[in-house]
């Protein structure tokens, strides 16, 4: 019923894994603790150029478009020790982990060569237009709409909640072509939109500790070439859902909290008590646990399986624990370890008891996630 | 093929539901787990075994949860992986597995004669032979006995009515008496790996058994799997039963490979802290009718209460990881948990 067979990670990627960190060990020596806290929200477009030089964006895609033909556990591993660094990924973030396979698996010929080399380079950077003002969690009732003009659509209407939207050069955006009273999940199609166009008129939206990660779109008369589709008209439901269910389990999902644990560590005083010590050992528990799940769902998916439901689960306890790990540190600070304002830990802690509240609700709300795994299990 | 014939026996040796206890070294049940010679998992094929591993081990451990098997299946299977690892030849029929922490040796170079107390041993009055691990002489020595010569100072039981004796040997004549350094941490080790995958697999069976239940029990005129408070209970349910399967899985490869001290320890926990969410919610997804003697729930549920505190409850295992973790320290932290998966 459930799928966990460990990953073999392959002997080889011992040299990569040593290469990215003595590359991370370089570039990011001036990163305090709480910029590397930002995780995959942290901006630095000089940071992504150099990433691209390194060959660590793209890494799957054909060296034909600039790729690098590189495996999917490879990836995995760049991606787990650019996290577990706090390197700031957030400007191709997006580009490298979700817009360029769905350029490969939708687009055409010209959109690839179009972007996909200056995606790999680092250079062009991606944001996602699903939700929307009245649609959340309910993404098949979204009313922005594309109608056929002479030379492309034409699309009016609004995103909201869309991650790195200010510094995004590109959108993916779901949109609805046609309207089908008997399938809701009908008539809904993928455009590849250029924020320069006319017509597009972006707004960040700060979040409630001033963090400018997200923000809104609004689309007038936006005219896009009939090449911009991607897939086939109509079938935008099944291209995204494919598109999330490949997004929930990698290591993102559970080290967002990551740097907290190592700023603890560091902390902690020679002699620390028993809920100190008992704490840091469940959270090893639970980190480890974590990471097995997340790479024997990233096993799976290389190997051309469809894990939809235990991808789920890594994503639910992963946030669930990514949201805990602030809340147990803050319970657990006393005379055994620093709790001084000024400190690294503290400010490190500060911002994460803020920034949580997100981890269960981008990509998929828990509601929806338990949903998923509900239906997994033949309940619904 | 291991899975399926050991998956299709225990589904049989349960047919009746569950067996009496008393006089298991007799039992008819054991008859059939001899024959297939299951507790040879690690006997290399060359001496008749199955020439298994940690990772086959784990499939047989798992399905003892699955089916809430009462024989010392697992015990006598981890007795005779330390007897071999002490180069002593393993008896046939059942073997438990003791700790002595007051163990005294006296003989006449013919014989070894142990005397000592043995807390807290599965199914110790009931088995056939006992492997014990204890210092004495100065070293780690790992001993079998036939487990008549003890006398049961007092007869315990676990929540699921399972034995766990408290023995007392004197002058017991040693079968054989080998050195093992660390045999005592190895014993423990090896039987929190057993208790986690057992942990794992009555996780699986009762969530197995959860689904089916609230897909045919009607309230409000619906099933009950159709109301979302109760589809959100199961997915937490299914997310633990995941995660115990996974870390017990990937423990027992890591054994394969090495030590796997800081994956065991890692993996008991997790199992540990599973056991309190999803005997919860098996509970009260089963209402009032999983609550009495006759329905099956409490196979699993009565069994995962006792194994979370065997061989290491939470604070015995967090306590011990988070020692190791902090002497490592913030530097290692990353590169140790990741070398722990590149193997």
């Amino acid at each position: 019923m459930l799928n966990f067979t460990p990953l073999k990670m392959p002997s080889d990627v011992g040299v990569l894994r040593q290469q990215v960190r003595e590359f991370l060990s370089t570039e990011l020596a001036a990163m305090t603790g709480p910029q590397r806290a930002h995780s995959w929200s942290g901006f630095d477009a000089e940071f992504s150029r150099k990433l691209g030089q390194k060959n660590w964006i793209g890494m799957m895609w054909p060296q034909k478009y600039g790729g690098h033909e590189r495996s999917a556990i490879e990836r995995y591993v760049v991606i787990e020790e650019l996290l577990a660094a706090g390197a700031p990924v957030a400007a191709h973030w997006i580009a490298d982990r979700q817009s360029g396979a769905q350029l490969l698996r939708y687009g055409n010929e010209t959109l690839l060569q179009r972007y996909l080399p200056e995606m790999a380079r680092g250079e062009l950077y991606f944001c996602i237009g699903m939700s929307e003002p009245n649609a959340g969690s309910d993404l098949a009732s979204i009313k922005t709409i594309a109608q056929r003009v002479e030379g492309g659509w034409l699309i009016n209407g609004a995103k909201l909640w869309t991650t790195n939207v200010e510094r995004a050069h590109m959108m993916i955006a779901l949109v609805r072509t046609s309207k089908d009273e008997k399938n809701r999940h009908g008539g809904l199609s993928q455009f590849l939109i250029d924020l320069s166009s006319p017509g597009v008129e972006v707004k960040g939206i700060s979040d409630h500790q001033g963090e400018r990660d997200f923000g809104e779109v609004f689309l007038t008369d936006v005219l896009v070439a009939d090449e911009m589709l991607l897939g086939n008209e109509g079938d935008g439901w099944s291209q995204v859902n494919a598109e999330l269910a490949l997004e929930r389990s990698g290591p993102e999902r559970y080290l967002s909290s990551y740097r907290l644990i190592e700023e603890l560590l560091t902390s902690v005083a020679d002699d620390p008590s028993d809920i100190v010590v008992n704490m840091m050992g469940d959270i090893a528990s639970e980190l480890w646990t974590l990471r097995q799940m997340s790479m024997s769902v990233a096993g799976q998916l290389s190997q051309g399986g469809n894990p939809t439901l235990e991808a789920a689960i890594v994503k639910d306890l992963g946030a669930c624990f990514e949201q805990n790990l602030p809340v147990i540190v803050q319970a657990a600070l006393g005379e055994d370890v620093s709790i001084d304002r000024d400190s690294s830990l503290y400010q490190v802690l500060s911002y994460l008891l803020r920034a949580s509240p997100a981890f269960s609700l981008r990509g998929g709300t828990r509601e929806i996630l338990r949903g998923i795994i509900a239906k997994g299990m033949g309940l619904r | 093929m291991l899975a399926e014939t050991v998956d299709r026996l225990f589904e049989e040796l349960m047919a009746n539901g569950m067996p009496e206890m008393e006089h298991l070294g007799t039992s008819p049940l054991w008859q059939p787990i001899e024959d297939l010679g299951l507790t040879d998992v690690f006997l290399p094929e060359s001496e008749g075994g199955f020439g298994g591993c940690w990772q086959d081990a784990f499939v047989v451990f798992h399905l003892l949860g699955l089916h809430a098997l009462p024989l010392p299946v697992g015990e006598t299977l981890i007795a005779k992986k330390l007897l071999r690892e002490a180069a002593i030849n393993s008896p046939a029929g059942t073997i438990s597995i003791g700790s002595c922490t007051d163990a005294e040796l006296s003989g006449d170079g013919a014989k070894t004669l142990f005397s000592g107390r043995v807390s807290d041993v599965p199914w110790g009055g009931a088995v056939q032979h006992i492997v014990i691990t204890c210092a004495a002489d100065e070293r780690e020595q790992l001993l079998l006995l036939d487990s008549a010569q003890g006398s049961l100072e007092s007869r315990h039981s676990n929540e699921a009515g399972e034995p766990r004796d408290d023995m007392i040997f004197q002058n017991a004549v040693v079968s054989d008496l080998k050195s093992l350094p660390g045999g005592k941490d190895k014993a423990l080790l090896y039987s929190a790996l057993l208790r986690s995958a057992q942990i794992s697999g009555a996780l699986e069976g009762s969530l197995k058994a959860t689904v089916a239940y609230v897909n045919q029990r009607e309230q409000f005129g619906r099933p009950l799997s159709k109301f979302q408070a109760v589809q959100h209970q199961l997915a937490l349910l299914a997310e633990e039963a995941s995660a115990v399967k996974c870390a017990a899985m990937a423990a027992s490869r890591s054994q394969d490979h090495d030590s796997a001290e800081f994956e065991i320890a890692a993996t008991k926990l997790r199992a540990n802290r599973a056991v309190g969410i999803a005997t919860s919610i098996v509970h009260q997804a089963h209402g009032a009718i999983g609550f009495t003697r006759e329905h099956h729930l409490h196979y699993w549920t009565q069994r995962l209460w006792s194994w979370r505190s065997e061989f290491g409850n939470d604070r015995y295992w967090s306590n011990r990881l988070g020692r190791q973790v902090l002497a490592e320290g913030a530097a290692q932290f990353w590169e140790n948990l990741t070398a722990r998966g590149d193997v």
